[in-house]
């Protein structure tokens, strides 16, 4: 059954909260973002089971399993939401009221049904990121790169998408040019390739940048992995971010880690959508859906309940956990696509294999019984992910 | 014929001036408006690119003014030889990429001017190494985008433009003034 309205309550409720926050008195703010944004991933998961668009416009839930990545912004904004610490000052509140703006707007660069509208959504999403740390004190030149980054990739995807429109494959001597100029660009606003140092370092500044590398992934993944079957080029911007970002791992410090390991993360995603085939999308959908828990941990402190630990532990590529499902898929994926790559693909995610666990027992601060809940109920999610993909691939090995 | 002359210029003018402050970014933006403007007395729905010169023109004249205030760094002759040389193989490549026959051949040439006004102004704005000269190339293949929305006549395409020339404005008078407020040219 389709409900005509369910998609536009889902993609006008982040910009309905963004505005009740900023108006909303400072003592209660944080109960609000919490009941808004939990209300939003609602509406949005509900969108994305029943499907349908919006009438007259180009938005509708994403095709086949990539329907999953629709209710991923607001996942990480609810999440970031309960793991924010009460009591904050009015610049939290902005920078939180911000956070639903942004979430709003990768949810609707998520819809998006071709990659032109998607490319100028995406691009709203980076600039008004890459202006949240350019307002930042101290952060003219960290804002000015990021906003200089993400503009160049969207003035280069928006022509790609023209390009791929107006000159279908096989109709000139360049016409692989739309889709490279499109993955290249949109590769420069998620932080792919050597974009990745700049946008995973916007994660130091303010809670609307820190998610910023998760906000901009989804979409533009969402958005690449319907370009075409298998697109070389994303993978290679994916193995080139995983190259980056894994080489500095062994020797950084442990928040730093976690952040090269969101990039890592990312960048696999890319590997497996640029795969295609049957388990690319499957494989990125578990990824992105890893990097949209991992996220807000990322900028949170080191401190937290024990089922906080366990989630950090979850969120590595481990058997039992969801991301090691998808890195399965996406192993799968790049050998149907070409088994010369499982080679570099592998020695990328041997240091990431050696991650800690979830450390020894510390007690815990005042906030993490509050934390621990939303903490038990995602490491839940992705083991039962993890048993769904699963069952998922037995199902299709016994079909075929 | 007027478009066509137009266009060929600004192609000219994107190669050899992309990323320069001051009155190359005034001439490249009139430019720009002025092929806007000429496609709207041949367009069947002349709004789309009146909307788009007036947001050009809207926008660069404020930006040449505030970029004129600042001190500029000017580009070396490697710098230079970067921005014409590689805007020169791009526009080649912008040539060879839009086939023939695939669009007609008047948006044939609309596609080719806007790649190359885009794609000259993200490579100035990746060679150059001060911060004015950086900004100086984005206002240039924002212009390009503006000019494609404009004569593409898509009104969501314009809508996002001009969300974000507003939005380089914004950035380039927050950014900017506080990465060179010691440096004022005056």
């Amino acid at each position: 059954m389709t409900l005509p309205f369910l998609l536009p309550a889902a993609l006008c409720w982040p910009f309905l909260s963004m505005a009740v926050l900023a108006a909303c008195p400072q003592a209660s703010a944080r109960s609000a973002g919490i009941g808004l944004s939990a209300t939003g991933l609602g509406l949005a998961v509900l969108a994305a089971c029943a499907g349908g668009g919006w009438a007259g416009t180009p938005l509708m839930a994403p095709p086949g399993v990539l329907r999953a990545l629709l209710p991923l912004p607001l996942l990480t904004l609810c999440l970031s939401c309960v793991l924010s610490p009460a009591g904050g000052t009015p610049g939290q509140r902005a920078g939180g009221a911000l956070t639903h703006g942004l979430a709003g707007g990768a949810t609707v660069a998520t819809a998006c049904t071709d990659p032109l509208s998607g490319a100028v959504a995406i691009g709203g999403v980076a600039v008004l990121a890459a202006l949240a740390v350019a307002t930042a004190r101290g952060a003219a030149r960290a804002g000015w790169d990021l906003f200089r980054l993400g503009l160049s990739g969207i003035l280069l995807a928006v022509p790609g998408a023209m390009l791929l429109s107006a000159a279908p494959a096989g109709a000139g001597r360049l016409d692989g040019l739309g889709g490279v100029l499109l993955s290249v660009g949109l590769g420069a606003v998620a932080g792919l390739g050597p974009a990745a140092p700049v946008v995973l370092a916007a994660e130091e500044y303010a809670m609307p940048a820190a998610l910023a590398p998760v906000m901009t992934a989804v979409p533009v993944l969402r958005h690449l992995a319907v370009v075409g079957a298998s697109q070389w080029d994303t993978m290679m911007l994916g193995i080139a971010t995983i190259w980056l970002v894994v080489l500095p791992m062994r020797a950084a410090p442990a928040r730093r880690r976690d952040r090269l390991a969101l990039g890592m993360l990312i960048g696999l995603a890319a590997v497996a959508a640029g795969a295609g085939g049957r388990a690319g999308p499957a494989g990125a959908v578990a990824l992105l859906v890893s990097v949209a828990l991992l996220g807000p941990l990322v900028g949170a402190s080191g401190s937290g309940g024990v089922a906080v630990r366990w989630l950090r532990a979850a969120l590595a590529l481990r058997p039992p956990f969801l991301p090691f499902g998808g890195l399965v898929l996406a192993v799968l994926a790049v050998c149907d696509a070409a088994p010369l790559l499982v080679g570099p693909l592998l020695l990328g995610l041997a240091p990431g294999c050696m991650r800690a666990g979830p450390g020894a027992d510390r007690p815990g601060d005042g906030a993490s019984a509050v934390r621990d809940r939303p903490a038990w109920v995602a490491v839940a999610l992705l083991l039962a992910g993890m048993v769904v993909l699963t069952v998922v691939a037995m199902a299709d090995g016994a079909g075929r | 014929m007027m478009l066509s002359l137009l266009l060929g210029l600004l192609i000219f003018l994107s190669v050899i001036l992309s990323g320069m402050r001051g009155w190359p970014l005034l001439w490249h933006g009139g430019l720009v408006a002025a092929a806007l403007l000429a496609a709207a007395r041949d367009a069947a729905d002349p709004l789309p690119p009146c909307l788009a010169a007036v947001a050009v023109v809207a926008a660069i004249v404020p930006l040449a003014w505030g970029l004129g205030r600042l001190e500029d760094v000017p580009p070396s002759a490697r710098e230079r030889a970067v921005c014409m040389g590689g805007g020169l193989v791009l526009t080649v490549l912008a040539v060879i990429a839009v086939p023939q026959g695939m669009v007609e051949e008047a948006a044939r040439l609309d596609l080719i001017a806007a790649l190359a006004v885009i794609l000259c102004g993200v490579l100035a704005a990746a060679a150059r190494r001060s911060v004015v000269g950086q900004c100086a190339g984005l206002a240039c293949a924002l212009d390009g985008l503006m000019l494609l929305a404009g004569l593409s006549g898509r009104g969501a395409m314009l809508a996002g433009a001009v969300m974000l020339l507003g939005a380089t404005m914004l950035v380039a008078f927050v950014c900017l003034r506080r990465l060179a407020w010691g440096r004022v040219a005056e």
